[in-house]
């Protein structure tokens, strides 16, 4: 199956901002964007995006929690997922993975790179 | 407009809003935590810590990768005071504080706008051999031979070994017959092939098989020439016009990460065997490890080693591993210490509560040589740089008062053991506070880095330097009479009044005065440094610019 649509779930505007612009732009994919873990659960089923990005971090209902609840729901529950998180160390990529994470992208990313990332993540599952 | 260039635009757009918002951001930070002492409510704290997670994860996406590191820095600082339940120490405290300040100055790429030329005076005496270290060797490309030579001159006087080229081919061939400490490589290369610095570098190093220290310098401020640089493996990138001082600390600093001490590895496992394996993996990737195999001796051992990082065996049979660290964090003095578990165990939920007792990360067994070093080696370098940023003064990365006086005390008492005299230098420039009233604080503080850096190029490696005051530094010369330190220093006072210092197109000096004594003359070190302190009272009553010897009486 081709990536096409990914949800990107974070908190921050700024970097949802720059995010957009990268997997658009140079990605080329269908991107939306979510403030928070609710309006992700909540956008998720009408948007059905191949893929969800998920930042670790976020007031309230954080990323690990999000994809629980994601997992907890039949229609959602197959949907990959890739963590971003400030701190990885490489224990952080093995529990989160043990989570149900397809993998995890460092913050700070890089705008240029991060297209080809997430599609590298994505091949290697496909 | 192609697609690619609307997306540098509207990355370069994204990256200002960035930076505006950040200066906001980092205003309300200061403001949450200054004049807050070390008993700060936990929930500021822990604000605090939040907002910095966030610039650590950000800065580099907007071209802010300095603002990262930092912010990474002072995040893990934050969190370890965070699960103590309590700040550690003052001077911690303090240290924390200013560096969070510090913060702003990350967001100004452009830098400041002083910009220094050394003026080079080719008569001036070689460094004396006997107490010159090995000198850094830099190579330099750049296509415009003015400017080549300019920065060749004004390194040159900071005491590099300069090697300059205008062609990348023949630093190439220069390059790879004998590898200098650090490159210094202009981006544009007009009429060469490639144009691009940042690509030649990048060819050059796949060629060589190997990278060194590189810094990349242009005239150009797009975020894209950043970019390039970033992916060519550049170490630091710095924009025309140059300023040498800034451009000498790159240096420097580049080069003392190559020469770092190894790192030191305390092992506890009651597999002796595995301790032992541990242990010679480490000590092949050139570090220094030592094990124990029984928990008890682990504290014995930490005293004598003072190691960088703690692996810990979680499963041992006298206690666990968890229980050491938390019984290694009573200890105040440990309480920074990086540990990391080792064991078979990889259930998630015994690995956190591993790591609520105090352990910092968690490596499951077997593990693959190259893991073990590249986790171990991570976080030592990690806790070394902790280490350092509170101990230096963070403008001029030299001692601050409190650690430059510990060493005067050591070197005094080592002195008076050996029967060798020492000697301590009092140095403070003349009539700062003009220098900061005409031409402004940045600048102010750009003299400061200047001669802070100067002196560090001048004295040897076992001499201490430190930020005393405002404009007042301390030096600690070790085997060294007064006679000497006072050659040492006026030579210093020579070089730092000849420097030109260049604001908006108007150019200044400024000199210094200096009192220097000796442990011969003194019964105690109190009363050796207030006798460097009363040469200094003479030099400045003497009319300034000059250099005294402590005359006893």
């Amino acid at each position: 199956m081709n990536l096409q649509r990914i949800l990107y779930v974070e908190d921050e505007p700024d970097i949802q901002a720059v995010a957009k612009l990268a997997l658009e732009m140079v990605g080329g994919y269908q991107v939306i964007i979510c403030s928070s873990g609710q309006q992700a659960l909540d956008t998720v089923g009408d948007f059905a995006p191949d893929l969800i990005l998920l930042d670790v971090m976020m007031p309230g209902m954080d990323g690990p929690a999000t994809l629980q609840k994601l997992r907890a729901n039949p229609p959602t529950a197959s949907i990959p997922v890739i963590f971003l998180t400030a701190k990885v160390q490489p224990n952080e990529v093995a529990q989160y993975q043990a989570l149900g994470a397809l993998n995890v992208i460092a913050k700070p990313f890089d705008p240029m790179t991060l297209a080809a990332q997430v599609q590298k993540i994505w091949d290697q599952q496909a | 407009m192609t697609d690619a260039a609307t997306f540098a635009d509207q990355l370069a757009a994204l990256r200002e809003q960035y930076a505006q918002r950040m200066e906001t951001v980092l205003d309300d930070l200061c403001l949450s935590v200054a004049g807050q002492s070390i008993d700060i409510a936990p929930v500021l704290l822990a604000n605090a810590h939040a907002n910095l997670h966030k610039l650590a994860g950000s800065g580099g996406t907007f071209g802010f990768p300095e603002l990262s590191r930092r912010a990474r820095v002072l995040e893990i600082t934050a969190k370890a005071w965070l699960d103590a339940g309590e700040v550690s120490e003052l001077p911690h405290w303090e240290a924390w504080l200013a560096e969070v300040s510090a913060l702003r100055g990350t967001l100004a790429v452009a830098g400041l706008s002083g910009v220094l030329v050394a003026d080079v005076d080719s008569a001036l005496p070689p460094k004396q051999a006997s107490r010159q270290e090995k000198r850094t060797r830099v190579v330099l490309v750049d296509d415009d031979a003015q400017i080549g030579e300019e920065l060749c001159k004004g390194l040159g006087q900071f005491g590099y070994e300069v090697s300059y080229y205008r062609l990348f081919a023949d630093a190439e061939a220069a390059i790879s017959a004998d590898p200098p400490d650090v490159l210094v490589v202009d981006v544009m290369l007009q009429g060469q092939v490639p144009a691009d610095g940042t690509q030649a570098i990048a060819a050059l190093f796949a060629r060589l098989h190997y990278t060194l220290p590189t810094i990349f310098i242009t005239s150009r401020t797009d975020f894209s020439v950043r970019l390039a640089a970033a992916k060519a493996g550049g170490d630091a990138f710095l924009t025309k016009p140059l300023d040498i001082p800034t451009l000498a600390a790159h240096i420097d600093m580049l080069h003392r990460e190559q020469e770092i001490e190894p790192y030191r590895v305390l092992i506890v496992d009651d597999d002796e065997v595995l301790a032992e394996y541990y242990r010679l993996t480490l000590i092949a990737a050139g570090m220094s490890a030592e094990k124990v195999c029984r928990p008890q001796d682990a504290l014995t051992a930490m005293q004598a080693l003072h190691p960088d990082i703690l692996l810990i065996d979680l499963y041992m049979p006298s206690c666990s591993g968890a229980q050491l660290a938390r019984a290694i964090r009573y200890e105040d003095a440990w309480l920074g210490m990086p540990i990391i578990y080792l064991s078979a165990e990889d259930g998630l939920d015994e690995q956190i509560k591993a790591l609520d007792n105090g352990g910092d990360d968690f490596l499951t067994k077997p593990i693959s040589d190259a893991r073990l070093v590249a986790a171990v080696r991570t976080r030592a370098a990690r806790a070394r740089k902790v280490d350092e940023l509170m101990s230096k003064d963070s403008l001029t990365g030299l001692l601050k008062h409190s650690n430059i006086k510990e060493r005067m005390v050591q070197e005094y008492d080592r002195a008076q053991r050996h029967g060798k005299a020492m000697a301590i230098a009092m140095v403070d420039m003349d009539h700062f506070k003009r220098v900061n009233d005409t031409w402004g604080h940045p600048m102010g503080d750009q003299v400061i880095k200047t001669l802070a850096h100067l002196l560090r190029q001048r004295l040897r490696r076992q001499d201490s330097i430190g930020r005393y005051g405002g404009e007042e530094f301390a030096v600690v010369l070790p085997e060294c009479d007064a006679a000497d330190a006072l050659r040492l220093l006026d030579d210093v006072r020579c070089r730092f009044g000849e420097i030109r210092f260049i604001h908006q197109g108007e150019s200044f000096t400024v000199t210094l005065s200096a009192g220097v004594a000796d442990s011969s003359q003194c019964a105690d070190v109190q009363t050796l440094l207030a006798a460097s302190d009363a040469a200094l009272y003479q030099a400045k009553n003497g009319g300034r610019n000059q250099v005294r010897r402590f005359v006893g009486g």
